[in-house]
């Protein structure tokens, strides 16, 4: 009961607005000084030489990836669930933006393999693993598109995700379980951060950064998917009073 | 080389990083504008559906009012408008 009291819609916009301006001041501090410390303040890897920068953008968007498709597995698993009616918005509002954390990983990535390796792509565990992913965001998204009934897209795509939230662990141990031209974790190890803090500390501004340019981008795109549904309801009203009624009362338990 | 040349010249990497930075920037801020010229847009959109069509009295304009709140609170004396003949209507009968 508890929870259906935040499953209202207003609710989430009552209480998410006052979150932006903090959540868009600390992406500005958290980037703004992670970026300084990265390419004027770290110093060069002894191996990887200034190549080494690409890490501070590459890792942080590769946690993305991963935390993104975390939080659309939990809201996947609410909506099927408890039926809540904030968690297929969470959802689906969130897809977008993992996939495209997905692509800076993969991209970055390439930029910084070539110099590093001698290519641009190796099908091994750990990048296959991230394509994999990123045809999961994808494979998401297309399925929204392929219902007209919201109910039942919510339904079908929270089962996908489900299904494809495998594929995380796979991603995250793919380095240590196979033979990868990728390197092993060094931060989230579990000897802990192998890291000097000279590097470490811009790593993690970064990508707390990103994750509240995340939250950020999360409220209003769900803000914004609220907004659509109103419309929706709106329009099934003006088209058929009565249909929309049955609609309007199912979609919205609050 | 002065400090600015060297910096750019990342060791030279520079075609490597500068790119993955740049990039990084490209998708994050596309991301940003889409996301928000959507929600403006949509917004918008309701504003103005919401002026065209007075729903009924009973249970649906109930509903859409009990929902009817705005992010920034810039249209909060429309949404208020809706609802209220609403529930004033039901205080009288």
């Amino acid at each position: 009961m508890s929870l259906h009291k935040f499953a209202n819609p207003a609710r989430f916009v009552r209480l998410s607005s006052p979150l932006l301006p903090w959540l868009w001041i600390s992406t500005a501090l958290l980037l703004g000084v992670g970026l300084v410390l990265a390419l004027f303040v770290a110093p060069a890897d002894y191996q990887q030489g200034e190549s080494v920068r690409i890490m501070y953008v590459h890792v942080p968007a590769a946690w993305m990836s991963m935390f993104v498709y975390s939080v659309m597995a939990v809201a996947s698993a609410v909506a099927l669930v408890w039926r809540h009616p904030l968690a297929d918005l969470t959802a689906k509002a969130s897809a977008p933006i993992g996939a495209a954390f997905t692509v800076l990983a993969l991209a970055t990535g390439s930029l910084w393999g070539q110099p590093m390796w001698g290519t641009w792509w190796v099908w091994d565990a750990r990048l296959t693993s991230v394509l994999v992913l990123l045809f999961l965001y994808l494979g998401y998204m297309a399925l929204w598109q392929a219902f007209d009934d919201p109910q039942k897209a919510g339904r079908a795509t929270a089962v996908l995700t489900l299904v494809g939230a495998i594929n995380v662990p796979i991603i995250k141990f793919s380095v240590d379980w196979w033979n990868t031209l990728h390197q092993p974790a060094t931060v989230s190890s579990l000897s802990g951060p192998s890291l000097p803090a000279s590097m470490l500390i811009p790593l993690l501004l970064m990508a707390v950064g990103f994750m509240t340019f995340f939250s950020a981008l999360l409220i209003i795109r769900i803000q914004r998917e609220i907004i659509a549904r109103k419309i929706r309801t709106l329009q099934m009203l003006q088209a058929n009073p009565e249909a929309a009624a049955v609609t309007a009362a199912s979609a919205e338990p609050s | 080389m002065t400090f600015f040349e060297t910096f750019f010249a990342m060791g030279g990497y520079a075609e490597f990083v500068w790119p993955a930075y740049a990039l990084t920037a490209v998708v994050m801020i596309g991301l940003l504008v889409v996301s928000m010229s959507a929600l403006r847009s949509d917004r918008k959109h309701l504003e103005n559906l919401q002026r065209h069509v007075r729903p009924q009295r009973g249970q649906i304009s109930d509903q859409l009012a009990s929902n009817q709140e705005t992010p920034n609170g810039d249209s909060g004396t429309e949404d208020v408008a809706v609802g209220e003949p609403a529930t004033g209507d039901d205080g009288k009968a």
